[in-house]
């Protein structure tokens, strides 16, 4: 490509530069030349004046001594006819005339005897000594100390200026001539090496501006413009290289990004969906998929304060199934379940779309019902006792069973939740102790609950006649199949009741303030055991479940140090195991517990974990070591797809906090096969073994680490 | 020492013509070697041209009477025959005229009226003391005028129509010179003669004097005066005459002279002032 030279910009601009400079320069010099030509020329003028003057003042002394003015008058006529003389004027000391010689032919001397108006010699050179056109130059003529007479001689200027105009004009011609040849060889020159090359660079660059990296760079020569080239030409390859490199590289990535975006997708969605659940199930019974008693105790907040804030009124049912123990000891938990399944989808259809509906736990339900008195209140509630009436369908059966119910009215029976709760719940045994299906709440119910006081004195009397029990069961590793520790479980063998499983009586030692006592026992005898089985050579960890009650009582931390200083204990291998809801709504004390001093070195367990509504950001806060997955998520995972999901996310996100994962409720071989897949950590079930009194679980731990490996 | 033309042709001694500095060595040989080759011509004897650079150099020749012929002024002639033995033959005819007179010369523009009008005034001589126009004849005119010496200022010009024209230009009052002088070309190409006047005039007195010496043989002296007495009769002759600036040579005795000799007499005394010829 080539660019027309006056059109290159750069080639315009370098002739421009040029022709400007040497224009500049030339002028410069010429206009200095002619200043100094004609200053040399103005300085010979005036020597030779100076020469001329002095000669002729000099030879004039005699003359004028003698009156010889023909001389003079010859000297001054000699002068006059010298070149570029302009006058020639002889005056005495009274300004006479002694000769003079005008040179006519000069305007000058015209203009001035005109202008002086006069002949006179002195008039007219008064009016000739004006001007500047006239080198004047005037030679006293000196004898012995006096002036006879004073030389005036007239040089014209206008001459001197000839020969420098003359040179000027040639020097000016032969320099602009000289100008244009090296104007013009300066610029053909760099057209040929410096703007040549350029548009070809630029031509080049412009290509790799599209990315067309095949045209080279040719130019000969060896300069730093074909370097130049040179290295443009490698830059082009490494450019071209770069760019098939980064072509490749992008494409991968493109290709990465896909993938990524996919897999992202995948995992978002599936995060969505395990959010929901999670969210679901934090807020929901697993089993019955109705409010827990977080949510439902929740909605009765919310029920209380829109009542206080309207001046309404409000119930709360507490629901508890007839002889559902019965039933489940004897057909077995799932069965049970199917039970309470059925009840939480009967429930709804006796409420308005307004109440609400929750499982509290086991087979007791609570129902929230804003706005309402105490007639229709009752009327919910035979409601309720009717849709229980059809038959219940099991797997292989069906079953009758009821429900005993108990009211509790806002404000007359209490003014916050607990208070509603307790009192439906009083109202719930009366019913139940009575055998009436509906009971509204009366004070005289509470006060006067035999069984609940009789059990209550009974507790009591139990914990002294060693009619308490702890039970173990075994905790397994799972990766290696070995039993590690155990669950300390009590039990109470009732002397006419028989066995009462804790969730039976530890509400009534919670109630009664039996609990601390309760909790010591139940510490002290497992330290003890643990010390027991020690010093025969087997050490495990013992797990040990405190209740909400326990946290605050400022004793437990003392009662526990002293323990382990008397049974000499690893405090490693003490393990206090607090539920998910105690924790919730005893955070502080919690905290305070778990970084109390005299209990350093003991681990911390959340029991239940997942039946809560906990953060994760809030569980991170606690020192906790162990996570136990509850045993409702665990039961039906080999079969419900949802189920293991939020064990694996439970899983995950408690190693994320560096904790261990023990999952409770392992009553078969694929659970187990499945939650090892899933990396839990521990697992502890009917599977692996049932609760058992202290003296069987070394031999049961013997057949399980024997059995397991295998 | 002057300058020789010298002639081998001729057997006989050369004779020397001497003419007095009246103007520059070189203008005088200019003027008068056509003349002195007419001589020698005539005489067929040659005839040496002289001058002088001076006026005393020049009387040293007179004075040992180095000169056959001489042409000088009349004060020169008058104490030459008195003292050298020259005796007059021609004397000049210039424009015309074969007189000359002594005159005071004055601007028209001066002023001054009469020679008394001059004490205390500068007067410009056309020439020394032994200038017969220029001096002598004009001091006896201011004498004649009641004017001695201490009653004016003397000075020299360097010759006549120097004064003239210097008194044009003011730098005297007045000028002492040849009547003919102010008709000279050479003053009136310089100044406005029209402006100048006579204020005194001598009479009217033979012009420059041509003389031999008296040793000289009749028929030479004869032959001389004769053949550049008849210059003007011929075309030949008047081109010598010409060049001499001379309009003729006419014939002169020494009676012609008396009127200077009695000027002389009347400014320097009985013995013509010979001090100012030495």
């Amino acid at each position: 490509m080539r660019t027309p030279y006056l059109t290159s910009a750069l080639g315009r601009q370098f002739v421009i530069l040029i022709a400007g400079v040497l224009t500049v320069a030339l002028l410069a010099n010429a206009y200095f030349q002619y200043e100094r030509e004609k200053t040399s020329a103005y300085n010979k003028l005036a020597e030779k004046g100076q020469s001329i003057g002095k000669l002729l003042a000099s030879i004039s002394i005699a003359p004028l001594l003698i009156y010889d003015t023909q001389t003079i008058n010859e000297f001054a006529k000699n002068t006059s006819e010298q070149y570029g003389v302009i006058y020639t004027i002889y005056l005495d000391n009274e300004k006479n005339p002694l000769t003079t010689y005008f040179n006519h032919s000069i305007p000058a001397i015209e203009d001035s005897i005109n202008k002086a108006q006069s002949a006179d010699p002195y008039d007219v050179l008064t009016q000739l000594k004006h001007r500047q056109d006239i080198l004047h130059q005037d030679f006293p003529i000196i004898f012995n100390q006096q002036i006879l007479a004073t030389l005036h001689i007239g040089f014209d200027k206008k001459p001197l200026l000839t020969e420098p105009q003359h040179n000027l004009e040639i020097y000016l011609g032969s320099s602009l001539l000289f100008g244009i040849f090296i104007g013009l060889t300066i610029y053909i020159g760099f057209i040929r090496k410096v703007s040549r090359p350029v548009m070809a660079l630029r031509h080049s660059a412009k290509n790799i501006i599209h990315f067309n990296f095949n045209e080279k760079i040719e130019l000969s020569g060896n300069n730093e413009l074909t370097d130049l080239a040179s290295t443009f030409n490698q830059m082009r390859i490494s450019l071209k290289n770069a760019v098939e490199s980064r072509d490749e590289s992008l494409e991968e990535i493109e290709n990465l990004n896909i993938s990524l975006e996919d897999r992202v997708r995948e995992r978002t969605n599936a995060l969505e969906e395990l959010n929901a659940q999670v969210t679901h199930q934090a807020m929901h019974d697993p089993l019955t998929g109705l409010a827990n008693r977080v949510l439902i105790i929740e909605r009765l907040n919310q029920a209380i304060d829109y009542a206080h804030r309207n001046n309404t009124r409000l119930a709360v049912f507490i629901l508890d199934l007839n002889n559902f123990k019965e039933i489940n000891d004897t057909l077995g938990h799932p069965e049970g379940d199917l039970i309470l399944r059925q009840v939480a989808k009967r429930i709804p259809g006796a409420l308005r779309g307004s109440d609400s509906v929750g499982r509290l736990g086991g087979d007791e339900f609570a129902v929230v019902l804003p706005d309402i008195d105490e007639k229709h209140a009752l009327e919910v509630g035979e409601k309720i006792v009717q849709v229980m009436q059809p038959a219940f369908d099991l797997s292989s059966q069906t079953v009758n069973i009821n429900a005993s119910i108990g009211i509790a009215l806002y404000p007359e029976h209490g003014e916050d939740q607990a208070a509603l709760i307790r009192h439906a719940d009083v109202a719930m045994y009366h019913s139940k102790r009575n055998s009436q299906m509906v009971s509204v709440y009366r004070a005289d119910f509470d006060v006067h609950t035999p069984w609940r006081l009789a059990l209550m004195a009974d507790l009591k009397q139990g914990l002294e006649n060693n009619e308490l029990e702890l039970h173990y069961q075994p905790q397994i590793d799972i990766k290696t199949g070995q039993v590690y520790g155990v669950e300390a479980l009590l039990r109470w063998h009732h002397p006419a009741q028989g066995l009462i499983p804790p969730d039976h009586f530890i509400n009534i030692a919670e109630n009664s303030g039996l609990i601390n006592l309760l909790t010591d026992w139940v510490i002290t005898n497992a330290l003890k055991q643990w010390k027991s089985w020690h010093d025969t050579g087997l050490t495990l960890d013992i797990s040990i479940n405190i209740s909400a009650r326990n946290i605050s009582n400022p004793a437990l931390p003392e009662t526990i140090g002293s323990l382990l200083t008397e049974y000499q204990i690893i405090p490693e291998k003490i393990k206090l195991e607090l539920t998910e809801s105690t924790i919730m709504t005893n955070h502080d004390s919690a905290l305070a517990l778990m970084c109390h001093p005299k209990l350093k070195g003991i681990k911390y367990a959340i029991d239940d974990f997942g039946t809560g509504y906990s953060s994760l950001n809030y569980l991170r806060q606690l020192p906790v070591d162990e996570v136990k997955i509850d045993k409702s998520f665990i039961f039906d995972m080999d079969k419900n797809h949802g189920e293991k999901t939020i064990v694996q996310s439970i899983i995950d996100l408690t190693h994320n906090f560096g904790h261990i994962v023990v999952a409770e409720g392992v009553e078969n071989i694929d659970v187990l096969n499945q939650l090892k897949q899933l990396g839990c950590d521990s697992a502890q079930g009917y599977y692996i073994a049932k609760p058992a009194p202290a003296m069987e679980i070394a031999e049961i731990i013997r057949q399980l680490n024997s059995t397991l490996n295998e | 020492m002057g300058n020789l033309i010298q002639s081998t042709a001729f057997s006989a001694k050369p004779l020397i013509l001497g003419v007095f500095p009246r103007r520059n060595t070189k203008q005088t040989f200019r003027l008068f070697t056509p003349l002195a080759k007419f001589l020698s011509t005539t005489l067929n004897r040659e005839v040496r041209l002289t001058t002088a650079k001076n006026f005393a150099d020049f009387w040293e020749g007179v004075k040992t009477q180095r000169y056959d012929i001489v042409h000088f002024n009349q004060y020169h002639y008058i104490v030459a025959k008195e003292l050298y033995g020259y005796e007059v033959i021609l004397k000049n005819q210039e424009f015309g005229n074969s007189t000359v007179a002594g005159t005071i010369t004055i601007r028209k523009d001066s002023g001054i009226r009469s020679i008394k009008d001059l004490k205390g005034k500068t007067i410009l001589f056309g020439g020394g003391k032994r200038a017969m126009q220029s001096y002598i004849s004009a001091k006896w005119l201011l004498q004649q005028g009641g004017l001695n010496d201490g009653d004016y200022i003397e000075k020299f010009a360097i010759n006549p129509p120097n004064a003239i024209i210097s008194t044009y230009l003011k730098q005297a009052d007045a000028a002492g010179c040849g009547d003919v002088i102010i008709r000279l070309d050479t003053v009136k190409a310089h100044i406005d003669v029209s402006k100048m006047q006579y204020l005194a005039r001598t009479e009217q007195l033979p012009h420059l004097p041509w003389a031999v010496k008296t040793s000289m043989d009749e028929v030479t002296r004869l032959k001389i005066q004769h053949s550049l007495n008849r210059l003007n009769k011929d075309p030949a002759g008047q081109a010598i005459l010409d060049r001499a600036q001379l309009s003729a040579l006419n014939l002169a005795v020494d009676s012609d002279y008396d009127g200077h000799r009695r000027i002389i007499r009347d400014v320097y005394g009985d013995d013509y002032g010979v001090e100012y010829l030495k």
